[in-house]
């Protein structure tokens, strides 16, 4: 099989984990990266060199808030010099319009800006940010008048999951393409937070049939991609992909993982840039090979039919919810676990008001 | 509703680029990524400026094909490139 291997597709940089939001959802890892240990701008673009040679076509420019980083636009100009296809996936806090122009001279391609809903309130109560929401709005206006290609990200949680509809027609009545409906993941502080956040199933259900319902009203003009927690269902989804297929992700000191979580397996090594290039990551390291492909598979993955469609779904909820990284995903219906994990999706999500743990910077929490 | 009098473009943010490492060609967009063969590339490079009628009446006196075929085909590729959010058409 690694005969065969291709090189990664995309690319997911954190530039920083800094980010002047809060959220209580938010997947960076609780265990935050200090400024001081990001790398620098020579380093961001050896990667961006490297990613290209190896032939990956797009790059995501992520975090935190890749906002917050002061050589972003540099960072965007060098992607497009490389022919990388360039997106900002950003909460809009701190863009404005002469920022924008900035990016869109050094040749961004694409913006992905997220809400956590429409009423300040909500939002600020999910991001411990004030005024959230009238900045977004400012943002999306911004990047409309620039012409640059938009999707909105809107971020569901139990608490705002009854306002699909409202942010749907947002959407519609600002003319977007392209949205992301994107019920947060259990991932770091999310999952840390996830009896506060999971939806119940009754309005993952109703979200389910509200999306379809749209998706065929605004079929050609507003394409919807609807993300769900996974908890509920009978099959995992394939996470990324699979571990280590198409997707490279580089946390902000240079630490290389197949996704942005994987650092809570704390069992592998992971390679770290520039000690290690892209390619030796990708096609060398234990820590990439470890899960890739179906080989590593305990029953009853490796005879089941599905294998090579979930991939066995993924690792990181594997260890977050059975305490095993090397065993099938725990939502999967032919785990042992999965009638424990749903008893518990449909508790916690009875819970109401579950007093949220927005996410701080550990190294700072001393008076916090 | 796609029709042959409709003209289509890419959609915002969504470029045909070549995968030179794969020796291939693909449409890229947002968070998204769709290979294209070597007809679907020449159906979309030819499309510019055109309606969907006469871009098929040209190639069907291209490759010598029934009209009514390259109808059928054409307007089932770019239904399926737009519900995917790869092109826009007026
Ligand atoms: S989820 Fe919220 S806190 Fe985390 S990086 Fe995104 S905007 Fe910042
Ligand atoms: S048994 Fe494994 S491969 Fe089969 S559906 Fe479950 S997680 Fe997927």
């Amino acid at each position: 099989m690694t005969d065969a291997l291709s090189p990664p597709l995309a690319i997911l940089l954190e530039l920083t984990h800094r980010c002047p939001l809060r959220c209580a959802y938010c997947s960076n890892p609780l265990a935050l990266t200090p400024a001081a240990d990001e790398l620098s701008t020579a380093d961001w673009c050896a990667i961006l060199d490297q990613a290209a040679a190896q032939g990956m076509l797009q790059v995501h420019f992520s975090g935190g808030e890749p906002m917050a980083r002061a050589d972003l636009p540099q960072l965007v100009a060098h992607a497009s010099r490389l022919g990388l296809y360039s997106n900002l996936i950003t909460s809009g806090v701190l863009l404005n319009e002469a920022k924008l122009a900035v990016l869109v001279e050094a040749g961004l391609n694409h913006v992905q800006l997220s809400f956590q809903g429409l009423d300040e309130a909500g939002a600020e109560a999910l991001s411990g940010f004030k005024g959230g929401v009238a900045k977004k709005q400012a943002a999306l206006a911004c990047v409309q008048a620039a012409d640059l290609a938009l999707t909105l990200n809107f971020v569901i949680t139990r608490q705002n999951a009854d306002q699909l509809d409202a942010m749907l027609s947002y959407a519609e009545q600002h003319g977007i393409a392209r949205v992301e409906v994107a019920n947060t993941q259990y991932y770091g502080w999310g999952l840390q937070n996830r009896a506060a956040l999971i939806p119940s199933e009754a309005q993952l259900d109703a979200m389910s049939t509200l999306v379809a319902a749209w998706r065929e009203r605004v079929k050609g003009r507003m394409v919807i991609d609807y993300v769900i927690p996974d908890y509920y269902a009978r099959r995992p989804k394939a996470c990324m992909g699979g571990w280590a297929q198409r997707f490279l992700n580089v946390m902000p000191d240079g630490t290389l993982l197949p996704c942005h979580a994987a650092q809570t397996l704390t069992h592998l090594d992971f390679p770290r840039f520039p000690a290690s290039t892209l390619a030796e990551a990708w096609f060398e390291s234990p820590a990439f090979a470890a899960y890739r492909g179906t080989a590593w598979m305990p029953e009853p993955c490796s005879g089941c039919d599905n294998k090579e469609k979930d991939w066995g779904g993924c690792r990181c909820q594997a260890l977050a919810l059975a305490g095993n990284a090397s065993t099938l995903d725990p939502v999967c219906e032919h785990s042992p676990q999965h009638q424990q994990v749903v008893t518990m999706a449909r508790r916690e999500a009875q819970l109401g008001d579950v007093p949220l743990q927005l996410r701080r910077f550990s190294f700072a929490v001393e008076g916090d | 509703m796609l029709s042959l009098a409709s003209t289509v473009r890419l959609a915002a943010g969504t470029r045909l680029q070549h995968d030179a490492v794969r020796e291939r060609w693909v449409l890229l967009g947002p968070e998204r990524m769709l290979i294209v063969d070597d007809m679907a590339r020449l159906i979309l490079e030819r499309s510019h400026g055109l309606t969907i009628g006469a871009l098929c009446q040209a190639l069907a006196a291209e490759f010598d094909a029934p009209l009514a075929t390259v109808e059928t085909d054409v307007l089932a590729l770019f239904t399926s490139m737009s519900e995917k959010g790869f092109l826009r058409h007026d």
